[in-house]
């Protein structure tokens, strides 16, 4: 099969360079009132119905024979112009689009061309929508907005993270202006990293992902901030129950230069003081960003982003982490529409504990270093081509051991740093094959270099892991020998080609079938033991012991405009597998742990599923919502280990005895109803019902006592579930009139969770201290949660 | 800019905890062997017993000791073989023989006519060299912080099972401590005591795997599972081998260990 869509592909490219006759050319410039260009804007001839979509510049071309046509360039929050034109040489025009009034800042796709478009399972969401979207404590966050979508769900209320169609937290290539992050959580996962207010726009990738993007099997979401205003200051401010957040955009050099400051803090602590509590708990983050027109073909940025988390309990305990990154981008456009773009970026997280009862600290992190080359052009009027290449570097710190105080016993120790290199190199074809097939294909090489590191462990049959099969158990095995070979070239290599596919066929005029086939390969795992993710998590790269989790996912979807053009109707289904995925032995200790090769075991995950979406989002409209609607399966086959012994030999147990069980974030129902309406020009509302299956859980079908403690004993893994999940929220936006300094001002007022529903975001058993008597326990994170924040702009 | 007000509406967030009930399967009950005979570093002749029972429902308040149980102890270098009889029902701990540090025994029942058996050498201990009280806390001021220190053998890596009475054990391990000395810190959550009773038993690495998982899994003291932060259950699987059906899944551990006592006290302030 794989063999035969290469091949597929092969044909395909070749398909695309062919003869073409004499075109003429009409280069189209975009800006909005304030000269800044805009991303987006449909621009195509009426009579041929060719064209395309502006760049982050403002810019796109269309190629026709020479005659009158007549210009229609739209955007959605612009009004619309027409132009005729007459194409007798190469041309090349610039307009400037009028704002359409009421539609400030909400930028909303519209489905017109992306019906047909090739490129299947991707959700946008914009900074209207995540704004408005009533979120625990009125703090508007991108992940909560998501997993309002179909396919899209979290481990858990506020456990940080998303799973994205039945894929594991670690599985999502979380990217900021092309940035990856590792850790995308504040105050561990009860909000996302991302400052709403600095969001330009967001890309989810369920599947089809495009050969541009790799390293993550699952999803990726690609977020966007803000180029800041090149003519004009803006300022952004609110005020929250829980934190406070302010955005600044000012042109350095006028039409030139311009930057972007971001803030946001929370500052519950600041009143701890006050009620004689000791302990804090608080988070911040900055973003920034400078932008510089060089001339008119080429562009620099420089993207950063800092963001910590700290805590400290009675100085017993301290624990502070976070991410930060620093990005450089050069994009470069020649007079042919010629795109290439250079990215150089660092990205690192932190991680760092101390507890001074034990009299230590801990650090750990992981660095990483990257190039990424990218070129865009057209190959015919038919076909975009993008080539790129990449390359990352890789230090992975497990964590270093420190005594925090003079008097501590405790031996000073740094894990072994692991290290790695991660390449690749990638084309991919935009390709209108005929009126009504489209197809985008393309073809990722990647490359993975396990470097050599100090304390390596050598094993007896290089065989970390033991099994015990009088007691049915497994043992780790002890190292027999220690190597020190940093900087001594690879312990192993890996290579991997990466097909994409995604096809597109116009059925009717409102109507389109999509398919699309990927292989995706992801050569780092992270090491949780815990159902959801947390920032002291291990990340493990591929080696001589773990090989890399190799993803293949399958779907077929329908579009179509139901309702007279009125509602946006699609079903995507969808199969996949991911092969070399890790499950970790029974009691493994993940934390401190220099040898992770002793205590997982690898297995094989699938998931499944169908997704129903039923939409209206279209700007200056009233109402705009979806109704989602997800049936699907995710789960997990860990076999033992077949060594091919001689008969007589006992079969390993595996996990869970050999047996498929569901993964952690495995939901089979998910109902998602959300919506805004616009009351009038100052009053918006805004809703949403959620209802979810129970996530997975673990039950005792039997208690025994051993010195005198009561032992729950629990039968095949995550084999019971937590009731179901549902809320609803309300939100309310007044915006208040102008005051005379022209500043826009809004009150948000939100209640989450109405009805005070007790969603078990965990069910434990306990002996009862008082009684004795074994009980269940259910915990519940949030109840109802009125909240409101004020916010200014101008 | 003059406009800006300011609204703090402070909400408590807290966890809400509450009792439910949920209808809990029962499976077949199954042998448990709780076999950590425990032998005093200062009188040989002091020895916990062999508990045998069953496991049943996890709302049952009741154990179900078994009784009906032959067990033997065999001195694996001298063949020797000794019948172990009850003290009260499922409490097997008259006729022992005088373990010897390092030495290999051998654990033998038969019940119901199926022979289980299991093996351990008898495992030294450390010495208690003083418990510190420091009047320290963390989360809140119930708490004591008790810091043992221990006289560790100059072997590459110990294991230990602290107990410090009412059920609250911990396992220490040598590995981040330098030297001999070992300084373990724990949060005792008792209050109003004047005395406690603090023991600290040897185990081997496999026990200690054991005992971790064990203590991690317990529902004791306010521990509950079901943490989404937590580790999966495990199946707990001790050294107990059910020979007759090794299919049949048995519970508990054997180990013969010594330990070290010492009580301290505290003064009221």
């Amino acid at each position: 099969m794989k063999k035969r869509l290469f091949i597929g592909i092969c044909l395909l490219f070749i398909g695309v360079i062919q003869a073409q006759e004499s075109k003429l050319r009409l280069d189209v410039s975009i800006v909005d009132q304030t000269s800044k260009p805009i991303l987006g804007v449909s621009v195509y001839f009426k009579e041929l119905k060719i064209g395309g979509y502006t760049d982050e510049n403002g810019k796109t071309f269309i190629e026709a024979p020479k005659g009158r046509y007549e210009l229609i360039i739209e955007s959605l929050g612009y009004e619309n112009l027409n132009q005729k034109i007459n194409l007798n040489q190469d041309l090349s025009l610039n307009f400037t689009l009028n704002e359409q009034i009421e539609t400030l800042d909400e930028v909303v796709v519209e489905g017109n061309l992306e019906l047909f478009d090739p490129q299947m399972s991707v959700e946008t969401i914009d900074y209207g929508i995540i704004k408005r979207t009533p979120a625990v404590l009125g703090e508007s966050d991108l992940i909560q907005s998501l997993i309002l979508l179909p396919g899209i769900t979290d481990a858990g209320e506020s456990t940080g993270g998303f799973n994205v169609r039945g894929g594991a937290a670690d599985q999502n290539l979380i990217l900021i202006d092309k940035v990856p992050i590792f850790y995308a959580s504040h105050l561990f996962g009860l909000f996302s990293i991302f400052n709403t207010e600095i969001i330009d726009e967001v890309k989810l990738f369920k599947g089809g992902i495009p050969a541009n993007y790799g390293g993550r099997i699952s999803s990726v979401l690609d977020v966007k901030q803000k180029s800041p205003d090149k003519s004009d200051t803006r300022f952004r401010a609110g005020i929250g129950i829980l934190a406070s957040n302010a955005v600044l955009e000012t042109p350095l050099v006028s039409d030139k230069t311009s930057l972007l400051l971001g803030a946001r803090s929370s500052y519950a602590h600041w009143f701890l003081p006050l009620l004689d509590i000791e302990n804090k708990a608080y988070f911040y983050d900055f973003n920034a960003k400078i932008e510089t027109k060089i001339n008119d073909n080429n562009r620099l940025s420089i993207s950063s982003y800092y963001g910590r988390d700290y805590f400290n309990i009675s100085n017993s305990f301290i624990n502070a982490y976070g991410n930060q990154l620093i990005g450089l981008q050069w994009d470069h456009e020649n007079d042919k529409g010629k795109k290439t773009r250079l990215n150089l970026y660092q990205s690192n997280l932190y991680y760092d504990l101390e507890l001074d009862f034990v009299g230590f600290k801990w650090d750990s992190g992981v660095n990483t270093f990257s190039v990424q080359y990218d070129e865009e052009f057209f190959l015919s009027e038919n076909a975009k081509m993008n080539i790129g290449v990449s390359h990352n570097e890789y230090v992975f710190d497990p964590g270093s051991i420190r005594p925090n105080r003079s008097d501590s016993q405790i031996v000073e120790n740094q894990l072994a740093k692991k290290y790695a290199s991660e390449s690749a190199a990638y084309m991919a074809v935009e390709h209108t094959i005929s009126n009504t097939i489209k197809a985008n294909y393309g073809l990722r090489f990647s490359y993975f270099d396990r470097k050599k590191q100090n304390a390596w462990f050598v094993y007896d049959n290089d065989e970390p892991l033991l099994y015990d099969s009088n007691f049915r158990r497994y043992i780790e095995a002890e190292a027999i020998d220690t190597l020190n070979q940093k900087g001594e070239g690879s312990l192993k290599k890996f290579y991997n080609l990466e097909p994409r596919l995604g096809v597109s066929i116009k059925t009717s005029e409102n109507s389109s079938l999509k398919a699309s086939a990927t292989r995706i390969v992801q050569y780092l795992h992270l090491l949780s033991n815990a159902n959801a993710p947390t920032p002291l998590d291990v990340w493990a790269p591929s080696g001589p012991f773990i090989d890399p989790q190799i993803g293949i996912q399958y779907a077929f979807g329908y579009n179509n405009k139901a309702f007279k053009k009125a509602l946006d109707f699609s079903v995507e289904t969808y199969y996949k597998t991911v092969d070399n995925r890790i499950d970790y032995i029974d009691g493994a200790e993940l934390i401190a742990n220099d040898a992770v090769e002793r205590i997982i075991l690898s297995g094989i995950s699938r998931a499944y599923g169908v997704e129903l979406l039923l939409e209206k989002r279209r700007a200056n409209e009233r109402f705009n919502g979806w109704i989602g609607y997800t049936l699907s399966k995710s789960e997990q086959l860990t076999t033992g280990r077949d060594k091919g012994t001689t008969e007589g030999a006992e079969i390993e147990k595996g996990i869970n005895n050999g047996e498929w069980y569901p993964t952690p974030y495995d939901r089979r129902h998910e109902l998602e109803i959300s919506g805004q309406y616009k009351l009038s020009e100052r009053i918006n509302l805004s809703g949403n019902f959620v209802l979810r299956s129970g996530l997975p859980s673990n039950f005792p079908n039997a208690k025994f006592s051993f010195q005198n403690l009561t032992i729950p004993v629990f039968g095949g893994r995550n084999q019971d579930r937590l009731p179901a999940y549902h809320r609803l929220d309300f939100g309310l936006e007044l915006k208040r009139k102008k005051n005379k300094n022209d500043i826009d001002r809004f009150w948000r007022f939100s209640i989450y969770n109405v009805y005070n529903r007790m969603n078990a975001f965990s069910i434990g058993f306990r002996r009862n201290v008082e009684t004795s008597a074994n009980e269940a326990i259910q915990t519940s994170v949030f109840g109802i949660i009125p909240s409101v924040s004020y916010n200014i702009s101008f | 800019m003059k406009s800006l007000k300011y609204i703090f509406v402070l909400i408590l967030v807290l966890a809400c905890e509450e009792v439910v009930e949920i209808d809990l399967p029962n499976t077949n009950p199954a042998l448990v062997v709780d076999g950590f005979i425990k032998i005093s570093k200062d009188n040989a002749d002091v020895a916990s017993g062999i508990i045998l029972s069953k496991t049943n429902g996890f709302y049952d308040t009741q154990i179900e000791y078994v009784g009906s149980a032959t067990v033997r102890i065999v001195d694996l270098e001298q063949n020797t073989s000794y019948e172990i009889s009850q003290s009260t029902t499922g409490v097997y701990d008259i006729g022992f023989p005088v373990f010897e540090v390092d030495k290999a025994y051998e654990l033998q029942i038969t019940y119901q006519g199926e022979t289980y058996s299991s093996t351990s050498t008898y495992i030294p201990t450390a010495s208690i060299k003083d418990i510190e009280i420091s009047g320290e806390s963390l989360f809140d001021e119930e708490q004591t912080l008790l810091v043992v220190n221990l006289t560790d053998p100059p072997k590459e890596r110990n294991f230990y099972l602290a107990d410090f009475s009412f059920g609250n054990l911990a396992v220490i391990q040598d590995e981040f401590y330098e030297n001999q000395e070992v300084a373990f810190p724990y949060f005792l959550e008792q209050k109003d005591l004047t005395e406690l009773e603090v023991t600290i038993t040897g185990i081997d690495r496999n026990f200690f795997i054991y005992l971790t998982q064990l203590i991690d899994q317990s529902s004791d003291n306010g521990n509950s599972r079901g943490n989404p932060f937590g580790t999966p259950p495990s199946e707990l699987t001790g050294n107990i081998r059910n020979n007759t059906n090794p299919e049949q899944q048995v519970y508990g551990y054997f180990s013969i260990s010594q330990f070290d006592a010492e009580i301290i006290e505290f003064t009221n302030e």
